[in-house]
Order: C-alpha cells, then sequence, then structure tokens
C-alpha cells in the first residue's frame, strides 16, 4: 500500500481503516473501486465488477459478506456457465477474492474466520 | 474407534464460565477425558472463550494417555479480547471446529456417533444480536465446507426467527446452504422473515436420526 491511512478518490483524500478497507463504507463509489485498482495495479474487468455489485448487494441483502460457494454458485448462473469454479474467482483477486471483493466493495474487513 | 489409537471427542462449548451449562459442560468433558485412549478437543466459541483467561490445567485431562487439546474461536476471542490466551489455548477458526466433528468419533457429552457428514444444528436459545451472529457464523462455516446441514430452532430462540436480526439467517435459505426448521407456537413466527418449516416434537427424532447433533 502506499498509504495505510487514507487514498486519493477523484481529488478528495479518503480515509481507510487499519485493515486497508474503507473506514466509512457510506463513502463508497465507483470512483474509489478504480482508485483502489490504480494503487493496487489491477485493471478492474468486467468480472471485477460483477464480484464487487455482488458482493455489495449481498452485504446489503444479509448484512454478511458471501461464502465462496455462494459467489461461485452466482457466476455459474450469472454467465450461464457450470463449469466456473473458485479458480475463476482467484483469477481476479488471487490472495482472497472474497476478502478483496469487500475491500473494493467498500465494505469492513470481515471479522470471522471462515 | 476412528483412525489412530484414540477416540476422538469434541465439544462445543458457548456458555459463558460459570454458568450452569458451561458447568455441566466442564463436568461432561471432565468425565470424558478420564477416560483412558481418548483424544479430547473443546472448542471454545461465544462468550465461553473467557474460559481462556484462566488456567488450562481446569480442562485438561486426567488420564495419562487422554490428550486435551483446548481451541479458541480466533474471531470471538479478538471481539472480546486484546490480549492472547492463556497457555494451553490455542486460537483456531470456525473451519478447524467443522474439521474436527468430521474427523470425531463422538461429537458433544450425549455420545452421539458421528457416523455421517450430516448434522443437526440445534438452537434453544439466544441471549443477543451477538449470540445469533456467532451461532450464524458455525452454520456458514459448516456450509463453507458443503456439509449437509439443518438448523432447528426450539423453545425460546423460536421468536427469534421473526426478529430482524434473522434476516442475515436468510441467506442460509435463500442460497441453499441449509435448511431451517422450528418447533413451537406458530404465532410466535408469525411476520417470519425466513423461509422456515414448521416441524411438529415428535418428528424432530426423524430429523436428528443417524446424524450428527450439535446444541448450540
Amino acid at each position: 500500500m502506499t498509504s495505510a491511512e487514507s487514498i486519493i478518490v477523484d481529488g478528495r483524500r479518503v480515509a481507510l481503516d487499519e485493515d486497508g478497507h474503507l473506514a466509512d463504507p457510506e463513502q463508497w463509489t465507483s470512483a474509489f473501486a478504480r482508485a483502489l485498482a490504480d494503487r493496487d495495479g489491477i485493471e478492474l474487468s468486467a468480472d471485477h465488477w460483477w464480484l464487487i455489485e455482488f458482493v455489495r448487494d449481498y452485504h446489503e441483502t444479509y448484512e454478511t459478506p458471501p461464502l465462496m460457494r455462494v459467489v461461485v454458485a452466482a457466476l455459474r448462473k450469472a454467465r450461464n456457465d457450470s463449469s466456473i469454479g473458485s479458480r475463476e474467482l482467484y483469477r481476479l483477486f488471487s490472495d482472497n477474492p472474497v476478502r478483496d471483493g469487500c475491500r473494493y466493495a467498500g465494505l469492513k474487513k470481515p471479522d470471522w474466520c471462515i | 474407534m476412528g483412525q489412530g489409537d484414540s477416540d476422538k471427542v469434541i465439544f462445543l462449548i458457548r456458555a459463558a464460565p460459570g454458568s450452569t451449562s458451561a458447568v455441566a459442560t466442564q463436568r461432561a468433558i471432565r468425565a470424558t477425558s478420564a477416560v483412558p485412549s481418548r483424544a479430547v478437543t473443546v472448542f471454545f466459541h461465544g462468550e465461553a472463550v473467557a474460559a481462556a483467561r484462566g488456567p488450562a490445567a481446569d480442562w485438561g485431562g486426567h488420564h495419562q494417555s487422554t490428550a486435551v487439546q483446548l481451541l479458541v474461536c480466533q474471531a470471538a476471542w479478538t471481539r472480546r479480547f486484546d490480549d492472547e490466551p492463556a497457555a494451553g489455548f490455542r486460537t483456531s477458526s470456525l473451519v478447524e471446529f467443522w474439521t474436527h466433528v468430521l474427523a470425531a468419533d463422538q461429537v458433544g457429552s450425549v455420545g452421539d456417533e458421528a457416523l455421517s457428514e450430516s448434522c443437526v444444528l440445534r438452537i434453544r436459545d439466544i441471549s443477543s444480536d451477538r449470540d445469533a451472529t456467532e451461532m450464524l457464523e458455525i452454520v456458514l462455516a459448516g456450509a463453507s465446507l458443503e456439509i449437509d446441514l439443518d438448523v432447528l430452532f426450539e423453545a425460546e430462540a423460536v421468536a427469534f426467527l421473526g426478529a430482524k436480526p434473522a434476516r442475515k439467517w436468510r441467506q442460509l435459505v435463500d442460497h441453499g446452504l441449509a435448511t431451517i426448521w422450528y418447533v413451537g407456537d406458530v404465532d410466535a413466527v408469525d411476520g417470519l422473515q425466513l423461509a422456515a418449516r414448521p416441524l411438529d416434537a415428535e418428528q424432530i427424532d426423524d430429523l436428528i436420526r443417524g446424524r450428527i447433533l450439535i446444541d448450540l
């Protein structure tokens, strides 16, 4: 990370928390995700945006992040492709797709140990 | 007997130290660990993680050939305490808990034979929103391993199904992660936010039979 405390989004400084997630989830915009991607050296594809929006919608509905198996099932359905597995998600975010999905979606780092 | 030389037994304890439930579970753990050649795992979750501030010897084996492993849920611990668990306790994950459940010869004190990879999680009381959330995390951890899960709400816990925090649990049904059942007064779940299924008291045995039963 270039800064553990903040990131510049559309010329405005936005605070991050100690985990590198958006300090105030209410401040999330798609520009925040793009700024994060610029900083991380990632080019956000349509699949990245699908994951970000899925995680945001899921959290809005259930107040928790989705399980990986739920994301995989949803991506299969969205792409109408039963061959899709977790590998496709790890190609988007190689460390932890759901956790990074939360980070890009402006959500807090999940504090559970699943 | 399972693999290896020892019977593998796992206990889940969620009640706060000193509570009636915790004392009863501790007594059962002592009785189990008094039997030779047992590999006992105790998983502390919820308010029970406070036990890891006390001496591990309180939970230790009472027979030379009995090993007692004391695991503390990392998330439940860090939500409550800033320091480390006492010597003899080790932080762990809910996924590790379920891995132990699946490998166990016996789960809990009631002598259930862990003959299947199919589990019923029974909830009779929910003390707080955090308690409910941490119970849900146990279910989700099991679901992440694609374990066949049913969740049974009984007694006081049934009323929770109509409460706002129950929306988190709706994901279990919406995404095929677990089936939710309840036994009790239908009026108590009027305005149900979950697609829970009613169950007659006499059907409980059918639901549980041949499966691992875990009381949360």
